[in-house]
């Protein structure tokens, strides 16, 4: 039996015993829900919604074996989330699959950041493929940020290794906050109101200048440590350094992070596969679900209305800041 | 010089295409032979070496196919610098910018070395 790594982790031992309990009970039936509903309300409160919804089916099917599959299962749902979220938000997906990783599966959060890093890939990696704008972007300005992005992101992964839990919790909530308040006064000012891939339908580049090199350059060798460290695409840094710091128009930067953010999170990803720390089961079912996000999130673009599910995700993004907050804390 | 890009963005593109078509049958088909077959363990546990990766992947174990999938995911922006620096060389003739591709090159292959810490 192929030993999956967290067994000894809350989310796997409540689940097996709670459907232990509740498949092997010679109770009537009424007995058993009540064993259900009580088993379910212990868990609630420390695991979020994972649990319950796990035990019912163990439940509800009677049976002990099978878990794996059931997690594989929310895993590619989570990715698919991600994806879609990511492509529709115009964020890498990173800020949505750590928090569902650490906060509702329990993993510990070096391999929730290196897992992230592989979703991070993949969405950028398949919205490059669906906008062969990529002529939109500026490789060689990207290829020049690259050097500063990517000695960044090895920094970030390997300082990644000394921190402690706590720090990068603390660290991410911090991150996610600024998150939420950029997102906040994009949706205000109504002009950037769009999201990512809007912005970027590009019409025709007037010809512009790029200014501030070095200090452009600095500040991606910031957003690549941050890629490093906290499992991000980074974008967050890299569009306004582009736009406002560098002169670059709107859309070119977009296209441009778009191609950065992968190789960037390439850099890192590397350390972290061989550290070990990208756990195969659990990332093959992430990534395929990131890919299909991606894929339906590109598709229905053109059907949500970008500004209010980013004035949503303002306060999903400060309601998840505040759980890494608290689990940095101690919980 | 216009249709050069556009040529060369559809060459960039459909290296990313077959790279991630790659990665994603290589990882589809590890986790349909790891559901089916019952979660057999990995061939050998522990080291992490390629050549170990690559050889189990052939013989059909399921966690090292999806352990290649995943590392050739890892790998197609590797590819999307190299095909930069190619294009930089050969069909725009742009030395400088080839060699900043170059750069970022060295640094993606220095991120393999590096040990990382645990």
């Amino acid at each position: 039996m192929y030993a999956f790594p967290y067994q000894s982790t809350d989310l796997m031992r409540s689940i097996r015993s709670a459907c232990r309990e509740i498949s092997y009970s010679e109770q009537p039936v009424r007995m058993r829900s009540i064993r259900f509903f009580s088993m379910a309300g212990r868990t609630l409160p420390v695991t979020g919604l994972i649990n319950p919804a796990l035990v019912w089916i163990c439940y509800k099917e009677n049976k002990v074996e099978g878990v794996e599959e059931l997690v594989i299962l929310s895993l590619l749902i989570t990715g698919i989330l991600a994806g879609g979220l990511g492509a529709l938000l115009g964020l890498g997906g990173g800020v949505v699959v750590i928090p569902i990783l650490t906060i509702l599966f329990h993993f510990p959060i070096h391999t929730a950041i290196g897992i992230s890093l592989v979703g991070v890939i993949a969405t950028s990696t398949g919205a490059a493929i669906f906008y062969v704008r990529e002529g939109k972007a500026d490789i060689r300005l990207g290829m020049i940020l690259e050097l500063g992005t990517t000695l960044g992101a090895i920094l970030g992964a390997v300082l990644a290794g000394y921190l402690e839990e706590k720090v990068l919790y603390l660290l991410f909530a911090a991150m996610l906050g600024y998150n939420a308040y950029s997102m906040y006064r994009k949706t205000n000012k109504g002009e950037l109101a769009a999201s990512v891939e809007n912005q970027c339908a590009v019409i025709g580049i007037p010809g512009y200048t790029v200014r501030n090199i070095p200090l452009g350059l600095s500040l991606s060798g910031l957003a690549g440590i941050m890629s490093g460290l906290l499992g991000v695409g980074g974008g967050l840094i890299k569009i306004p350094v582009m736009y406002l710091l560098m002169g670059i128009p709107l859309k070119v930067a977009c296209a441009t992070s778009n191609f950065m953010i992968g190789v960037t999170a390439a850099a890192s990803a590397f350390i972290y596969f061989f550290n070990g720390s990208i756990k195969t089961v659990e990332t093959v079912p992430i990534a395929l679900g990131v890919f299909l996000g991606t894929m339906i999130g590109t598709r229905i673009n053109n059907r949500i209305s970008t500004t209010a599910l980013q004035k949503v995700f303002v306060v999903v993004f400060i309601y998840i800041a505040v759980q890494m907050l608290l689990k940095g804390l101690g919980r | 010089m216009e249709r050069n890009t556009r040529s060369t963005n559809i060459i960039i593109s459909n290296v990313l295409r077959i790279g991630s078509g790659v990665s994603v049958t290589l990882m589809i088909t590890g986790l349909v032979l790891f559901l089916v077959q019952g979660h057999t363990v990995l061939s050998s546990p522990g080291t992490l070496h390629l050549s170990r990766i690559v050889r189990g992947a052939a013989a059909l174990h399921p966690v090292d196919l999806m352990t290649l999938g995943i590392f050739t995911l890892i790998s197609t922006p590797f590819l999307r610098v190299v095909s930069a620096a190619w294009v930089f060389l050969l069909i725009e003739k742009d030395k400088r910018y080839f060699l900043v591709s170059l750069g970022v090159l060295v640094i993606l292959i220095l991120s393999l070395l590096v040990p990382g810490v645990k």
